[in-house]
């Protein structure tokens, strides 16, 4: 019956997501806008690896696997607040949550997991099940059980072991049925008048220790930080502010400035990235997590190690790559103990910045071939925010991957001549100019300077910035000024799990200017974030969602990198 | 210093502060320059040249099963004792098969017969009686050497490779279709270059390798191990390794560059190995040939003498194993070696201790760097 009422809970949860408001509010206190309404987000796999991590130590594995995570407005973080669990995924988070908690419960670790130990070890015992459930629970709800919630976690592990004639066995069923709740598995956000605006909403203490955590950590929140929320100081400027920069502080950020961005470049796409192993006999599976890493480990030393200007992430020469990673890049790389290696590519080489790195240039191609309009199709997207159309289905796409024709042996001849058809002419010419840049990389990495026997034009164009090769593309690309109102927004819409809302664009302004005045550091942006009262805003709720209904979805209207508003196609 | 780089592509590394030279191999370089090319060993194996036709008139030599029933028949077993040890066979090879210890002993009923070869009387091992062969004019006596071939590829005469001509006709040394890899030294070389350490070589050119010239070969064993590429099958190329400094495994040889071709006739070498396959390769009056590939590759032979005692003990230290696998008849193949070696007579015997050989090597681009090295050579 237990996981029967499991199942069901999760099920209504996914249909219904908690708490339904209308968007946008009015907004009822003199200027300030009344926040879209709250979104509910399912827990990433990584965030479910993070919090299991947290709380029990990495030597209790997680495996199974998990329901897939969907792009929405180019995050997986927006997607997140539009996804359910389907009936298979249930039996999965059923799967990984009973192992998981026979892991705790372990002859092997709960001696140093449980608190306590019971009276008997064949019997229940409700004191030291109720002093590791509410522990436990509190961290993994993000608040405090309420009392009904803990005496039937207790009565669970009570029945369960009197049944099986083990303490510990029951106890881990009891933990079974908190990792396959709701309450875990989804991150709600639960709204309460804000006193400082009246007629206003704001989410409540617990809700916002979750929605900082997770933005700034991508994990549930630490017992100081609950403790900081159940005392009541993130209701203050300056109580926030403390928590902010404890968090801020703290070698966690990079981690969750990791998932930041391995959400917007898009990195998911690497579990089904696959190469021609016979054309790029380099690029095999290490090499495509080799290079994700270089990247991620390149863009912490820019904005986190060094707090340099975000911009830099484009044209630093400074990476790190591993023994493997260094093949792909033909330079000498010595790492006896085949880790990472911080590496400065000379001044003048072609590499610089992260869109010549392996993993953009690797990820934005096909498996036999380069592709100058992916690659510029994803600068666009990804790094400027920049929305390209769709190319029509009648779309033919033969002259362009016919790389053995002999009247057109480089792409930028291919791209040429199939772009003089007047359907294809519009999107191209948005695109191909910009990855044309990159053609100097083939699809699996690797620098080439000729194609079927003809050197390479790496000329190209951004937005009316001409440049000569990739690192006239990577200046081109940190001086727009779109890639720093890109992920503002970006941020902003990561945090929140959903697009800025209409009446939040002079929120979105604010942050903008404030990153520039702070000279375009990353902390600074996400500490303007985290500590703005936007960022904890929630519209005033009007009706609570019917099991019948699906779940809304974020804001009704978007903020583009540009700042024009227009209406959201959904 | 960076000791070596690589080329291909269109690239070339150049160490040491020389300059730059060529583009993509065969361009003419506008001025000589010193150039070194550095490249780790992918593949290793014998040379053989098996046509299907030609090469073994007399046939291929027996499996194991059936020169186990020839032998067990000749020691005196009866046709139901053979076959009731042979019913499972191979099984899995293991000293409790019943037919492990009646081969083992099949000498003399008592002794290893793989370390007392003599125990079994020359039971005829069938050799190469083809024209062909892959390798070189080791003694410089050209058409006139006894047993010679002709280099299938160079046509060069009086090519020494009695190696070849021994085991060119067992079924796991055919090299199907020329230049193919035989199957066991394939196999062998496949599983070691994971686990031992990595052989790399380093040309240099002192005038570079657009025209011809001196050139200097240096082998040595690296402290590093290869990596496969993405197709498992080849060397991750241009990986970074570092070169042991054991003067055993150092080897330095003079050459000269010609029609792009590095070739070297003359030296000793000798390398580490593992006794999987064999414990080292000791290799006198050693000559080389090695090309380029438009990849970057390189690909070519290493030929010289070597004491055949060696080759025999890197068969026999596995006894059944390696000759039930590779279907070598070890007591046959020793007789073979010791009737066909050619050179270095004993001064009390006569006979030769050493028997001409060659060998494929496949190798890909590599950075070569000294042993000390703690951080990055400089990029390119």
């Amino acid at each position: 019956m237990r996981h029967t009422s499991t199942l069901l809970r999760l099920a209504l949860s996914a249909a219904t997501v908690a708490f339904l408001w209308a968007t946008p509010a009015p907004a009822a206190d003199g200027d300030k806008p009344a926040g879209a309404e709250t979104v509910t987000r399912r827990l990433s796999q990584e965030q479910y690896r993070q919090i299991i991590g947290d709380l029990f130590g990495p030597t209790i594995k997680v495996g199974g696997r998990f329901e897939p995570d969907i792009r929405r407005e180019g995050l997986l973080a927006v997607g997140a607040s539009q996804v359910s669990v389907t009936a298979s995924g249930l039996e999965e988070y059923d799967k990984i949550a009973r192992n998981v908690a026979a892991q705790v419960v372990s002859e092997q670790h709960r001696d140093t997991l449980i608190p306590c130990h019971p009276a008997k070890p064949n019997a229940p015992d409700d004191s030291c099940a109720t002093q590791f459930l509410r522990d436990t629970g509190r961290m993994l709800y993000r608040r405090p059980l309420t009392d009904e919630e803990l005496a039937s976690r207790v009565k669970v592990a009570n029945d369960a072991a009197v049944g099986l004639k083990d303490f510990y066995s029951g106890l881990g069923i009891s933990l079974a049925t908190m990792l396959e709740s709701p309450k875990f598995l989804f991150r709600e956000s639960i709204a309460e008048p804000d006193p400082k605006h009246s007629g206003q909403f704001r989410m409540d203490a617990y809700s916002k220790a979750s929605q900082l955590s997770f933005f700034l950590w991508d994990s549930a929140p630490d017992p100081a930080l609950l403790d900081a929320a159940a005392k009541g100081e993130l209701e203050t400027d300056s109580g926030l502010a403390k928590q902010v920069d404890r968090l801020l502080a703290s070698p966690r950020l990079q981690g969750g400035v990791r998932a930041f961005f391995v959400d917007m470049l898009g990195f998911d796409e690497f579990q089904t990235l696959a190469k021609d192993t016979m054309i790029f006999p380099k690029f095999n599976p290490a090499v495509a997590k080799d290079a994700q890493e270089q990247t991620l480990r390149t863009i912490n030393k820019v904005l986190v190690v060094d707090q340099a200007d975000y911009r830099d992430i484009f044209t630093t020469p400074k990476t790190y790559l591993t023994p493997l990673l260094a093949s792909v890049y033909a330079v000498p790389l010595v790492a006896p103990d085949g880790g990472w290696t911080p590496y400065q590519f000379k001044d003048g080489d072609p590499r610089a910045g992260i869109v010549s790195q392996v993993a953009f240039v690797a990820l934005h191609s096909h498996p036999g071939r380069s592709s100058p309009t992916l690659r510029g199709k994803a600068v666009r997207e990804v790094l400027l925010c920049q929305k390209v159309p769709t190319p029509p289905a009648n779309v033919n796409f033969t002259l362009v991957q016919d790389t053995k024709n002999p009247q057109y042996k480089t792409a930028r001849a291919r791209l040429g001549a199939h772009a003089t058809q007047a359907t294809c002419a519009g999107c191209h010419k948005i695109m191909d100019p910009i990855g044309l840049g990159l053609e100097g990389f083939d699809s699996g990495g690797s620098i080439r300077t000729m194609e079927n026997g003809v050197a390479l034009d790496l000329s190209g164009e951004l937005d009316g910035t001409n440049f000569t090769d990739a690192a006239g593309l990577a200046k081109a690309v940190h001086d727009d000024p779109a890639a720093t109102s890109c992920v503002v927004n970006r941020a902003f819409a990561y945090g929140m799990g959903r697009l800025a809302a209409r009446d939040e664009s002079e929120t979105i302004n604010g942050l903008q200017k404030a990153f520039q005045d702070s000279g375009f550091k990353f902390p600074a942006l996400l500490r303007q974030i985290a500590t703005s009262d936007a960022f904890y805003r929630v519209a005033p709720p009007q009706q609570l969602g019917s099991v019948d209904q699906p779940s809304k979805l974020a804001a009704g209207t978007r903020i583009d990198s540009n700042n024009s508003r227009e209406e959201s196609a959904q | 210093m960076l000791l070596a780089g690589r080329f291909g592509a269109g690239t070339v590394h150049v160490l040491g502060g020389a300059l730059v030279a060529a583009a993509a191999l065969g361009a003419v370089s506008p001025m000589a320059a010193a150039e070194t090319r550095s490249f780790v060993v992918s593949y290793f194996y014998d040379a053989n040249w098996s046509d299907g036709k030609t090469d073994c008139p007399d046939g291929l030599n027996l499996s194991a099963i059936d020169f186990y029933r020839r032998d067990l028949a000749r020691a005196g077993k009866t046709h139901d004792e053979i076959e009731a040890a042979l019913k499972d066979f191979p099984g899995e090879g293991g000293l409790k098969q019943p037919w492990v210890p009646m081969v083992v002993t099949r000498g003399n009923g008592k002794d290893n017969v793989y370390a007392n070869p003599t125990t079994m009387p020359d039971m005829g091992l069938k050799e190469v009686k083809g024209k062909y062969a892959y390798g070189f004019n080791l003694d410089g006596k050209g058409a006139a050497s006894p047993n010679s071939f002709e280099d299938p590829d160079t046509h060069e005469q009086g090519v020494n490779n009695q190696l070849y001509r021994t085991m060119g006709c067992i079924r796991s040394f055919r090299g199907l279709p020329p230049p193919g890899r035989p199957s066991l030294a394939e196999n062998l070389w496949d599983v070691l270059r994971d686990v031992i350490p990595a052989w790399v070589v380093t040309l240099d050119a002192p005038d570079g390798f657009a025209k011809d010239g001196a050139v200097t070969v240096t082998i040595d064993r690296s402290l590093d191990r290869i990596t496969r590429d993405a197709s498992g099958t080849a060397a991750q190329a241009d990986m970074t390794f570092r070169i042991d400094s054991d003067p055993r495994s150092h080897n330095v040889l003079q050459g000269q560059l010609k029609g792009g071709v590095v070739m070297v006739a003359g030296g000793d070498v000798h390398m580490q190995l593992d006794p999987y396959l064999m414990p080292d390769l000791q290799m006198t009056k050693t000559h080389l040939r090695l090309a380029f590939n438009p990849d970057g590759t390189m690909r070519g032979m290493i030929g010289g003498y070597q004491p055949w005692m060696n080759l025999y003990y890197g068969l026999a230290d596995q006894g059944h194993i390696k000759e039930y696998a590779g279907s070598i008849d070890i007591p046959a193949v020793y007789y073979s070696y010791k009737r066909n070696a050619d050179f270095d007579p004993d001064p009390k015997t006569g006979e030769n201790r050493q028997i001409s050989s060659t060998y494929m090597i496949e190798a890909v681009p590599a950075f070569i760097v000294p042993a000390g090295s703690d951080k990055t050579a400089e990029a390119r």
